[in-house]
């Protein structure tokens, strides 16, 4: 790889680094909103150019997953610092994109304790930044940042049975390639914590209390807009760096035949997280939808890693990117009558309904579910019927609330805009051999 | 002659060092479960962030590594010096625990400390390196989970930090230990400025 500040991925994490320190001065809200959508647009621009820059080197890696999942977040990004621009200057803004630059650097890193540090990094801007009398939220999150850190440690140690002390031990792809050489013990040890960890930042049931009831998410929209600015429309791409980060830990045990399966515990946190999204969204408030689908959608793709196999993979991959995509959408839009019809559409394609494209990965996992453990289709298929059911009668109750007006029609249009993008973007995925074959390619990739 | 002896006595003194703090670190993460009042909550994490610093030193002199220096310095300024006194500024306005049983929490807390040798031990043949910073682990997530608290939970996330530094150290050869380290006590300063700025706040509203 080039030097960083000439490669995309060293861009895609400069610029936003770069738009945190400047915004943090600039005090006049209308000049604010336009340099953290530029920043944000570069920052889409770099990753969008990362599929032609492949590589790994010592911290950083550019592969199929982390370019998928990169563009993945700085889309997220954009459209966050569209929905958000009103409140981007100062300290809100900063907050903002030092946390959009921390999910980057920890999606293209390429070692687990800076993945480790730039989640932490994250998460504590967002807890710090937000309500000073959160507690439960702060207190999970830095049980789960320790478990993540510590299981990374134990990796190290583990990598130090067959690597070179340094930089090797810690990077994902060293150990992913050296796995079979690895005490089994210690991998099974650091992949434990590692995932009790990232579950726990990514929200992911029974963890998921803590962005439910404490801070950020207890109406979220509240949260979002009033408390902790723009930065909280990032939480659903900060559950899908952590699951990121839970495949690539997947991937390293998986190598290895003697460690511990990483199947069954990914299944049950899984199932869990659908169980728990399905009954809490049936008598949901609004300013909780968006927090419950992200759980719902986070859960499936949990499932879908620990079933394993590159069809399930690649569902996962789609379920995941359309949790953080779709999210904000709602969070911004239930807060605010006048866009609740475009939290309303974006609540149908989070509702697994055709022709979007989740509507065929959930179909697919469902298949998948019934070739490789038929018995746990029921439960799952029952579950998700019932979180079906549950979002198809918020998008309803949504779409019959009276909806405010939109001050003007170029007002109007413009604030459909990010939504109408994201839709198409969606129903294009769901009906273009396209993305089917480039998320299997990911998922091939895989072991 | 002598500087060759005066080296192998300071090995030897590294070496029994290293598991003492440890042992003693553990004692005192008890201490922090069941502690109540204020006044000695504070006084036993200050002393096992010393305790942290003087394993971390002993490390640095075995494998000859400028940077575990760097860490144990880091570690004892935070863990030892600063956060005991911004706790000690705002002990007075916080109320000590509520009374509650101590055998459950103790017994708990031994059986993590077991768990944590038997997982350590079994994971590998050098895996006992790992034991005490696991059983750290596992105990501060224990005062996490039992304790209502702020200030025993800010005690808890301190033994967290602890135990990071303590598996960071143990690590040979590892590359960035000190911005490592860094993160490592961020959790602890960062749960004990959140409380500090919710409490004065608090304090200056009555």
């Amino acid at each position: 790889m080039s030097a960083w500040f000439t490669s995309p991925a060293g861009l895609a994490v400069a610029v936003p680094l770069a738009a945190a320190l400047g915004l943090w001065f600039v005090r006049r809200a209308a000049l604010a909103g336009w340099l953290g959508l530029a920043a944000a647009a570069t920052t889409l621009a770099a990753c969008a150019a990362l599929p032609w820059h492949e590589g790994a080197d010592a911290l950083l890696r550019v592969d199929g997953l982390a370019m998928h999942m990169a563009i993945v977040t700085a889309l997220g990004g954009l459209l966050a610092a569209w929905l958000g621009r009103a409140r981007m200057a100062g300290a809100d803004g900063a907050a903002f994109h030092a946390v959009l630059a921390a999910l980057v650097l920890a999606v293209l890193s390429n070692n687990l304790l800076l993945t480790a540090a730039a989640v932490e990094a994250a998460l504590l801007v967002l807890l710090l930044h937000g309500n000073p009398t959160a507690r439960r939220g702060l207190l999970a999150g830095v049980a789960g940042l320790a478990m993540v850190l510590f299981g990374s440690m134990v990796m190290y140690h583990a990598g130090l049975a067959a690597l070179a002390p340094g930089l090797a031990p810690m990077s994902w792809d060293a150990l992913a390639d050296a796995a079979p050489a690895l005490p089994p013990g210690l991998l099974s040890l650091g992949f434990a914590f590692l995932l009790a960890g990232y579950a726990t930042c990514a929200g992911l049931a029974p963890m998921h209390g803590w962005p439910m009831q404490g801070w950020p998410m207890q109406g979220w929209h509240r949260a979002a807009m009033h408390q902790a600015g723009p930065a909280a429309l990032l939480l659903p791409a900060l559950t899908g760096v952590s699951m990121l980060a839970l495949l690539r830990g997947r991937e390293i045990v998986m190598g290895h035949g003697d460690a511990v399966d990483a199947g069954p515990p990914l299944l049950i946190l899984g199932l869990l997280s659908v169980l728990t999204a399905a009954f809490l969204l049936r008598r949901a408030r609004a300013g909780r939808l968006a927090a419950l689908a992200v759980l719902l959608h986070a859960g499936l793709a949990a499932f879908a890693f620990g079933l394993g196999g590159a069809s399930a993979i690649a569902a996962g991959l789609a379920l995941l990117s359309v949790a953080v995509l779709l999210p904000p959408l709602v969070a911004h839009g239930t807060a605010r009558p006048a866009a609740y019809r475009t939290a309303a559409a974006a609540l149908a394609v989070l509702a697994l309904l055709p022709p979007f494209a989740p509507f065929g990965s959930a179909v697919t996992l469902l298949a998948e579910t019934l070739r490789q453990t038929p018995w746990l289709f029921l439960p799952l298929g029952l579950a998700l019927a019932g979180a079906v059911a549950a979002l198809v009668a918020q998008t309803a109750r949504l779409l019959s609330a009276p909806a405010g007006r939109a001050p003007g029609r170029l007002q109007s249009i413009l604030a459909a805009a990010p939504a109408a993008l994201v839709l198409a973007l969606a129903l294009a995925a769901g009906m273009s051999p396209a993305a089917a074959a480039w998320l299997g390619l990911l998922a091939e990739g895989l072991r | 002659m002598t500087l060759a002896l005066f080296t192998g006595v300071l090995d030897a003194v590294a070496h029994g060092a290293i598991p003492l703090a440890g042992a003693a670190m553990i004692v005192l993460a008890f201490a922090l479960l069941l502690a109540r009042r204020t006044v000695p909550l504070i006084a036993a994490s200050a002393v096992q962030g010393a305790l942290l610093a003087l394993a971390v030193l002993a490390q640095a002199w075995l494998q000859a590594s400028v940077e575990l220096l760097l860490v144990a310095a880091l570690a004892f300024a935070a863990q030892a010096v600063a956060v005991p006194m911004l706790l000690r500024h705002i002990a007075p306005l916080l109320p000590d625990g509520p009374p509650r049983g101590m055998v459950a929490p103790a017994a708990a807390g031994v059986a993590l400390v077991a768990l944590a040798v038997v997982l350590a031990t079994g994971a590998a043949p050098d895996g006992h390196v790992l034991a005490v910073p696991l059983a750290l682990l596992l105990l501060g997530c224990l005062v996490l989970a039992v304790r209502r608290d702020d200030l025993a939970r800010t005690g808890g996330v301190l033994v967290l930090g602890n135990a990071l530094v303590l598996a960071l150290a143990a690590a040979p050869g590892m590359a960035g230990s000190a911005l490592v380290a860094l993160a490592a006590l961020a959790l602890s300063t960062a749960s004990a400025g959140m409380l500090a700025r919710r409490t004065l706040a608090g304090g200056m509203a009555q």
